[in-house]
């Protein structure tokens, strides 16, 4: 439900501005008395520009894929627990008995944009990352246990493009989501023993600056902070 | 063909930062690992480094009591002994029987002229606050010092006794036998013959932590699990070593505050 209200939020901000750029877009062909094909009430899917001026082939939909340096929740910490006791010296000789090997996924994305003027969008994504640990014994070499934390996120994000050229544009978008998280920590020697934990948690993303360059396939980075990446977002996609 | 050189290349950006993004991230297979060293760092932190406060905190308060009635080089004793280098109100920390020293604790001069001293405490572990230790000198400079468990207290326990000289410019601990035990193991911490721990005095460098040469042999026990580990500590400037029999592993120098867990073999030699 709450989700549900999120959404329509956002649609209903990205259709408002619409509709305030559409309005500035009219009075604007009326000032300069050129002529172009506006994506509010257009009857084309692509504005273009004629008599003269060249603008931003953007086109209504866009489809990318991308990924994320440094991940997000790798960022803020995964939910991994120690099977070792560090604060009592037991606990610190047996923790000497076995080594770690931490991995990360990194993060994956895919996101679908409707651009509903050259300046708003929504943009949907889906996000992957994962986090794991093997532990092994120092003595057979063998692997002992496992600690893992995954998240499966989808978000809802509003757009500006507040930068628009034939072959670059650059935009900033906030977004606001959820995540999926699957976890399990086993304890040492006891390998796939971890009790499973399932939770669904808030996910949020804030890209003050993207840039994508190209036309029909575009390429695109993006510096920004969130549960999707704390850094810098590269990907490619495809408009039309 | 344009087109196609451009995919090409933002494939090729994309691929790249696959690589750099999905990667092991850490891991401690190839540190060696001495939990000889974190049980040192605990025993010192916890109770070697109080010892020496101890000791320079009655040696202080000895040599105060011969002057204690010019209050200006009384003062000047305190700030000079401990370089205390700011305006400190010792009207308010400095009596006749008791001084508060920044940084260290407390001192009281008992009666029959024996001292005790609360310090401010380092404790580690929760149940190991709030040690007292009693003093008693036989000589300038020369002081007996222990330390048991408060008998309303059953765990941890813990029993210190050691004789520390205070020099010119070092504290040496001649004979020490540093015990403590828990429901869970025992360690105990000894002097080794010939070779006495010993640290700066304050009044020489400022406060410092590690002591600069010695040895102290451990031995660490785990009753229920019938384990027991044993090894030399060995202190230098700068460094510590852990030696079992030949092998002897050169560490990094004890730390005050937290515990080094990772990373903090030097050299192994065996």
């Amino acid at each position: 439900m709450k989700r549900k209200i999120a959404v329509t939020a956002l649609l209903s901000a990205a259709v408002l501005s619409s509709s305030i750029c559409g309005r500035a877009q009219s009075h604007e062909v009326a000032a300069t008395g050129r002529s172009e094909v506006s994506l509010i009430g257009g009857e084309s899917d692509s504005m273009r520009m004629s008599g003269g001026h060249s603008k931003a082939n953007i086109g209504r939909h866009e489809f990318s894929a991308g990924t994320g340096i440094v991940p997000g929740r790798y960022s803020f910490g995964y939910d991994h627990t120690s099977p070792f006791d560090q604060s009592s010296l037991p606990g610190v000789y047996e923790m000497s008995r076995y080594y770690e090997r931490e991995y990360v996924s990194g993060v994956w994305s895919l996101g679908y944009t409707y651009n509903f003027t050259r300046v708003i969008s929504l943009q949907a994504n889906l996000f992957y990352e994962a986090g794991w640990i093997d532990r092994y014994s120092r003595e057979t070499r063998l692997k002992v246990a496992e600690s893992f934390d995954s998240y499966l996120s989808a978000m809802a994000s509003f757009r500006v493009n507040w930068f628009n050229r034939p072959a670059v544009r650059m935009y900033s978008y906030f977004g606001l989501g959820l995540s999926y998280n699957h976890t399990y920590n086993d304890p040492i020697e006891g390998l796939g023993q971890g009790q499973r934990f399932n939770a669904v948690k808030v996910a949020f993303q804030f890209t003050p600056i993207g840039v994508m360059y190209g036309g029909r396939f575009f390429g695109f980075a993006e510096i920004g902070a969130g549960h999707y990446f704390c850094g810098l977002a590269l990907g490619a996609g495809y408009r039309f | 063909m344009f087109r196609m050189k451009r995919v090409l290349k933002y494939l090729a950006m994309a691929s790249l930062a696959c690589g750099l993004c999905s990667c092991e991230v850490y891991s401690d297979e190839d540190y060696i690992q001495e939990p000889g060293y974190i049980v040192a760092q605990r025993v010192y932190r916890v109770f070697v480094n109080e010892i020496f406060q101890a000791a320079e905190l009655a040696d202080f308060f000895q040599q105060y009591q011969l002057l204690r009635g010019d209050r200006d080089a009384a003062v000047r004793l305190a700030e000079e002994y401990f370089r205390i280098n700011y305006a400190e109100n010792w009207d308010e920390r400095l009596f006749y029987e008791m001084a508060e020293i920044p940084g260290y604790g407390y001192v009281y001069l008992n009666e029959d002229g024996t001292f005790n001293v609360s310090l401010y405490g380092t404790s580690y572990s929760s149940g190991f606050t709030g040690r007292e230790y009693k003093v008693s000198s036989d000589a300038a400079g020369h002081f007996a010092i222990t330390s048991e468990t408060p008998e309303d207290q059953s765990s941890p326990e813990w029993s210190i006794q050691a004789e520390a000289a205070c020099g010119q410019e070092t504290v040496v601990l001649e004979n020490s036998n540093i015990s403590c035990r828990t429901e869970e193991y025992s360690v105990s911490a000894v002097s080794v013959e010939g070779a006495p721990v010993q640290k700066q005095k304050v009044p020489v460098s400022g406060f410092v932590y590690q002591a600069s040469a010695g040895s102290l042999h451990f031995v660490y026990e785990e009753p229920e699990d019938e384990f027991r580990d044993e090894f030399d500590l060995g202190f230098a400037s700068g460094y510590v070593t852990v030696s079992r029999g030949a092998s002897v592993l050169k560490c990094e120098p004890l730390d005050e505050v937290n515990d080094k867990t990772v990373d903090y073999v030097i050299e192994q030699s065996n």
